[in-house]
């Protein structure tokens, strides 16, 4: 898990966690942008899908500094604006995933058997052209 | 000399505190493509005369203490350079504010060391390469921005057909002016007929790498521009008062930007 989604390195967490399949991205400290930079965190989640995949993607709270509670509830609201047309509209089974299934697959907490996710670990996403990572070519 | 011909050649001379912020609004930072006087960086500026000429005396500020050195000392280094290069100017001192390196970085300025003489050991190889590097994040940031405008405008246009659109296909406006700028600093060609979607040597894609190239372009442009926004919001919490000097910045812009006072108690105070 990398909390952060890598922030204030997107690009960096998307391109390497897109080469590493057990690589999954936390929301801590991205979620919150819902609030003061709502576009900024549509791209933030629509870059993750892409990238790494809704298997992949996993609420995180922060609640260190808040009660959490109104960052779910939003997020179960929020929705890519209509003009970002390069990201597909996030639908209520990505959220589900987000904000507690692939967590509860992670950690085999049970929940519901109609919810439950596949066990097989099979993302339509994973890795992609992994040879031709920065790192691969910098070797 | 009489005492009038001597107040009038120190005004001959002497250059004013508007013109240096207007050199250096040249300095850019590298990471976030833009000039340290639209950030919000320039604390202050200071002339004070002499018949050898003006001296002036800068001082920086950054969003946090932690802000990496290397790109602190490279805004404090050329800043330094855009004021010396001013006709007039005698003396300058450039000194970076509240940052965990700054009595290292403003020592190195004040003795001309340079980087690895102010960094030593702990300098990196070249702060050329870095300052490359961040030239090509600015370009590539640039030409997703032009293409992803044209998709946005045209939604039955298919990502993979970008990879042929050309320079001469783009509307007018910041957006182009700001990529022909990019492509320029790396000596990319700027005619009509040069294709938009190239590598930083400026060789257009094959088909089938268009998608990718265009999606990693992407994640690059949304993270220059969240940073850029961040690291604005970050200055105005540190420094109060300090909004007033920033340029707003229309990439990656939201309604919040203009409500600039947060909710946090400013813990830091620098009077």
């Amino acid at each position: 898990m990398v909390e952060h989604v890598g922030l204030p390195r997107l690009e960096d967490f998307c391109w390497i966690a897109t080469q590493e399949p057990n690589v999954h991205g936390g929301l801590a400290v991205a979620v919150p942008f819902m609030h003061t930079r709502p576009r900024y965190f549509a791209q933030i989640i629509g870059e993750l899908i892409y990238w790494i995949g809704e298997d992949r993607i996993q609420f995180s709270s922060d609640y260190a500094i808040w009660s959490p509670r109104w960052l779910i509830e939003r997020f179960v609201d929020f929705q890519i604006p209509e003009d970002m047309t390069e990201y597909a509209p996030l639908t209520v089974n990505q959220k589900k995933k987000i904000l507690g299934l692939n967590a509860a697959k992670m950690y085999d907490i049970p929940v519901p058997a109609e919810l439950q996710l596949p066990g097989a670990d099979e993302t339509a996403t994973g890795p992609r052209q992994p040879e031709r990572a920065d790192l691969a070519g910098a070797a | 000399m009489t005492a009038a011909l001597t107040d009038r050649t120190v005004r001959d001379v002497a250059v004013t505190a508007e013109e240096v912020r207007r050199a250096l609004g040249a300095v850019l930072d590298p990471e976030l493509d833009e000039p340290i006087t639209d950030l919000g960086f320039v604390r202050s500026v200071e002339i004070s005369g002499s018949l050898a000429g003006a001296v002036a005396t800068v001082h920086l500020r950054l969003p946090t203490s932690f802000c990496s050195p290397n790109f602190a000392y490279l805004m404090a280094s050329d800043s330094k350079d855009v004021i010396s290069a001013l006709p007039g100017v005698a003396k300058v001192v450039v000194e970076l504010d509240d940052h965990h390196d700054s009595p290292l970085i403003n020592a190195g300025l004040a003795a001309d060391a340079g980087y690895r003489g102010t960094f030593r050991h702990e300098a990196d190889d070249s702060l050329e390469e870095l300052r490359w590097t961040f030239r090509r994040k600015a370009h590539t940031a640039a030409m997703e921005r032009c293409l992803t405008e044209l998709l946005r405008a045209d939604p039955t246009l298919p990502e993979e057909n970008v990879g042929t659109v050309r320079l001469g296909d783009l509307p007018a406006g910041r957006t182009k002016a700001a990529l022909v700028r990019r492509r320029m600093a790396l000596g990319l060609p700027t005619e009509p007929a040069a294709v938009v979607l190239v590598d930083h040597d400026g060789r257009p894609y094959p088909p089938d790498e268009v998608p990718m190239a265009l999606r990693r372009a992407r994640s690059t442009r949304i993270s220059i521009d969240g940073n850029a926004h961040f690291c604005r919001g970050l200055l105005r919490t540190r420094y109060a008062g300090s909004g007033a000097d920033q340029t707003d910045r229309p990439e990656g812009a939201e309604p919040a930007d203009h409500h600039h006072v947060l909710p946090f108690t400013v813990k830091e105070i620098h009077p």
